[in-house]
C-alpha cells in the first residue's frame, strides 16, 4: 500500500488555495483562477477550525440563490466570503477537515473508510499538505468555475455580476 | 540621603533627560558662544584660554557645567509648556493673540475642506454604469466586425483616459468608443475594448475610493473635532490621539491613561518614551531656535553692528525651528500611534486590573468605561460587582446564580461544563470565551 504523500489523493500545501473569510467573493475565484487546482479551496476563518470549499459548487449554490434576479451577484460579489456562505445553502459545498493531523508514511486505507473527509497531512511535525479521502473531493478540486453572461460569455471570476467582455449580468455558472 | 543622591544622578544620565534637555542645551551654547567667539577672534579667545591659569580654568569649567545643568533642568521642566506653546495652546498670550486666531482659523479651514472632501464620491463607476447601459442598448453582432484601424484608434481613446483628467473630458473619451458600438460588431469589441476599458475604469474607481479612504484617516489622524481646533497642525494632531480612547471606547483618557501606564509592558513603554524623547528634543530644538533668532535680532546689532550677519543668523535659526517643528509633528504623530496602540492592545487588561469584567462586546465595553469614568470624574456612586469568578463567593457559586446572572447553554449543559455568565455579567470569562470576544 503506498504512503499518503505518493497516493493520488494527495494534495501538497502549495497547491491549495488558502483563502480567509474576510476575501470578497470575485477576488476568491480570480484568484483561484490563477491556482494550480482552481476548483477547491481551503477556508479560513478567525476562531473557527479551517473547512475544505468546492468551489464550483459555492458558485451553484450563489447561482440558486440569486434565481432570476442577476443583479443579487453584484451584491454578493462586493460581499466578503464568510458573509456570502451565510446567506447560501451549503449542502454539498463543505467538507470537514479532520482535527488529527495524519503522518505522511501513514497507509491511506485506514483514512479512505470514513465518510468524505480532508486530512491535514505533516512530515517530521510540518504540514505539507492535504489528504482529500474521496473521489467527491478529490475531482472537484480540479474542475474550473464558469461564470456565464446572458450573451454566453464565459468569465473566470463573477467581477462585479457583470460580464467581462460585455454588460450583460452574469446569469449561471458551470465547471469545466 | 545617599540613595536620594544615587537616584538624582542617575535621573541625570537619564536618556529623555539627556537627549531632549542636555543634548538641546549644548546646541544652543555652541550656537550662542560660536558666533561672539567669531566676533572676537578665534585666535584671541584660544589666547584668552590658554593665559588662564588651572585653577581658573577649573573654576570656568565647573561654572560653565553649572549653568549648563541648571539650564537644562530648566528646558526639561519646561518641557509640557513647550507642546502646549507649538500646539498653539496659548490663547491668553495677549501679542501673539492675532497669530493664534490666525491659526486656528487656518486650521479651520483645513478642517472643513478635508471633511467637505469625505463627502465626496467617485464619479468613474456612474460614467461606467451610463457607458454599459448604452453599449448595452447599441449591442448589435449584425454589424461587420472591426477592423484593426479602428480598434486601435478605439484603444487610442482608452490610453487618453487617466484618473485625474476632467470629467467631461473622459466623458467625451467614453462617448467616442460608445459611438463605435453603433457601426461595429459589439462581439470584435469584447476582448479587445470592452475588457480593457472596464479593468481601467475600476482601477481609477477604486483608486478614487482609497484615495476617499486616506482623507478619512487623515481627518481622524489630524485633527480632533471642530470644537477643539488648536492654532497648529501639531495641536491637532495631540487632539487628535487624546480624544483617540474617548471616541473609540468611552473611555476618558485624562482620567484612565496614568492607570493604564501601570498594566503596559515595559518594552512597548519604552518604544512609546523613545517617541516621547524625540518629540520633546524637536520641540525644546525648535523654541530654542525661536530664541536664539530673536537674541540676534533684539541683542546683536548691541554687540556688533552688523544688521546683515545678525538678519542671516536669525533667518537660520527661523529656518532650523521650522525643520524642528516639522521634525516634531513626525514625533507627534508616531507618538500617536503608539498612544492608540496602547489603548487598542491594553484597556481589557486595565479592565481586568480595575476589578471589571470582561466584555463580550464593544457596546458592553463602552457601557463599563462610561461607568467607571463617571465614578471616576464625578464620583457617580453606581454600585459594581467586584467578584471574581474563581472567588468562593462568586455569582457561580452561588445556589441560585443561574436564576440571576448567568446563562446556561445548552451545549453547557450538555457537556455539563459550567455556566457560562451573560454578557455584561459576571466575573472574567474562560479562555474560550476570550476567543469568542467580538470585536
Amino acid at each position: 500500500m503506498p504512503s499518503i504523500i505518493e497516493s493520488g489523493h494527495f494534495v501538497p500545501l502549495a497547491n491549495l488555495n488558502s483563502i480567509d473569510s474576510n476575501q470578497r467573493l470575485s477576488d476568491v475565484y480570480r484568484q483561484l483562477s490563477q491556482a494550480p487546482l482552481t476548483g477547491s479551496f481551503i477556508l479560513r476563518e478567525p476562531g473557527r477550525s479551517e473547512i475544505y470549499v468546492k468551489a464550483p459548487a459555492l458558485a451553484h449554490a450563489i447561482s440558486t440563490v440569486v434565481g432570476e434576479d442577476f443583479s443579487k451577484w453584484e451584491m454578493f460579489c462586493s460581499m466578503p466570503l464568510g458573509e456570502v456562505i451565510a446567506r447560501v445553502p451549503t449542502t454539498g459545498v463543505f467538507v470537514d477537515i479532520d482535527n488529527r493531523q495524519v503522518e505522511a508514511n501513514s497507509e491511506e486505507e485506514n483514512l479512505r473508510r470514513v465518510p468524505d473527509r480532508v486530512f491535514t497531512v505533516a512530515q517530521r511535525g510540518r504540514i505539507v499538505g492535504w489528504y482529500l479521502n474521496h473521489e467527491s473531493a478529490l475531482n472537484v478540486s480540479t474542475k474550473r468555475t464558469v461564470f456565464i453572461c446572458a450573451r454566453g460569455h464565459r468569465n473566470k471570476d463573477p467581477d462585479t455580476g457583470t460580464c467581462y467582455t460585455c454588460p450583460a449580468p452574469i446569469v449561471k455558472t458551470e465547471q469545466e | 540621603m545617599f540613595g536620594t543622591l544615587i537616584t538624582r544622578i542617575s535621573g541625570f544620565f537619564d536618556k529623555a533627560f539627556l537627549f531632549a534637555a542636555v543634548l538641546p542645551t549644548l546646541i544652543f551654547s555652541i550656537l550662542i558662544f560660536a558666533p561672539l567667539a567669531g566676533i572676537i577672534g578665534f585666535d584671541s579667545v584660544a589666547l584668552w584660554v590658554d593665559s588662564l591659569t588651572g585653577a581658573k580654568k577649573a573654576a570656568l569649567t565647573v561654572v560653565g557645567l553649572t549653568n549648563l545643568i541648571v539650564f537644562a533642568y530648566l528646558l526639561n521642566a519646561l518641557q509640557t509648556s513647550f507642546v502646549r506653546w507649538w500646539s498653539g495652546d496659548i490663547k491668553f498670550f495677549f501679542p501673539i493673540a492675532w497669530l493664534i486666531s490666525l491659526g486656528i482659523a487656518l486650521q479651520t479651514y483645513r478642517f472643513r475642506k478635508l471633511r467637505e472632501k469625505t463627502f465626496a464620491t467617485s464619479s468613474w463607476e456612474t460614467m461606467w454604469k451610463t457607458f454599459m447601459a448604452t453599449v448595452d442598448k447599441s449591442w448589435s453582432v449584425t454589424h461587420p466586425p472591426a477592423n484593426p484601424a479602428q480598434i486601435r484608434k478605439l484603444c487610442i481613446h482608452i490610453a487618453k483616459l487617466h484618473e485625474f483628467m476632467e470629467r467631461d473630458k473622459a466623458q467625451e473619451q467614453l462617448d467616442v468608443i460608445a459611438a463605435a458600438y453603433q457601426k461595429i460588431s459589439a462581439e470584435s469589441l469584447g476582448d479587445r475594448v470592452y475588457r480593457p476599458l472596464k479593468l481601467r475604469m475600476q482601477e481609477f474607481y477604486e483608486n478614487d475610493e482609497a484615495r476617499l479612504r486616506g482623507i478619512l484617516v487623515t481627518l481622524d489622524k489630524e485633527f480632533g473635532d471642530l470644537q477643539t481646533i488648536y492654532a497648529s497642525r501639531l495641536g491637532n494632531i495631540v487632539e487628535s490621539y487624546s480624544q483617540y480612547a474617548s471616541k473609540r471606547y468611552d473611555i476618558e483618557m485624562g482620567v484612565f491613561w496614568p492607570h493604564l501606564r501601570n498594566v503596559m509592558p515595559k518594552p512597548f513603554l519604552d518604544s512609546m518614551g523613545d517617541q516621547k524623547i524625540l518629540l520633546d528634543f524637536a520641540l525644546t530644538m525648535a523654541t530654542l531656535c525661536i530664541a536664539y533668532s530673536l537674541s540676534c535680532v533684539l541683542f546683536g546689532p548691541w554687540i556688533w553692528y552688523r544688521p546683515l550677519l545678525w538678519g542671516t543668523l536669525a533667518l537660520i535659526g527661523c529656518v532650523l525651528a521650522r525643520l524642528f517643528y516639522r521634525l516634531g509633528i513626525t514625533a507627534a504623530a508616531n507618538y500617536g500611534d503608539f498612544w492608540r496602540a496602547a489603548f487598542d492592545l491594553y484597556r481589557l487588561d486595565l479592565m481586568k486590573a480595575l476589578q471589571r469584567p470582561r466584555p463580550a462586546s464593544l457596546v458592553t465595553e463602552r457601557k463599563q468605561w462610561m461607568e467607571l469614568s463617571k465614578l471616576a470624574i464625578y464620583a457617580d456612586p453606581a454600585d459594581f460587582d467586584l467578584r471574581q469568578e474563581s472567588s468562593p463567593l462568586s455569582e457561580n457559586a452561588r445556589p441560585d446564580a443561574s436564576a440571576t446572572n448567568f446563562e446556561t447553554s445548552p451545549e453547557g449543559k450538555k457537556e455539563g461544563a459550567n455556566p457560562r455568565p451573560a454578557d455584561d455579567a459576571g466575573p472574567s470569562p474562560s479562555a474560550s470565551e476570550k476567543e469568542a470576544t467580538d470585536y
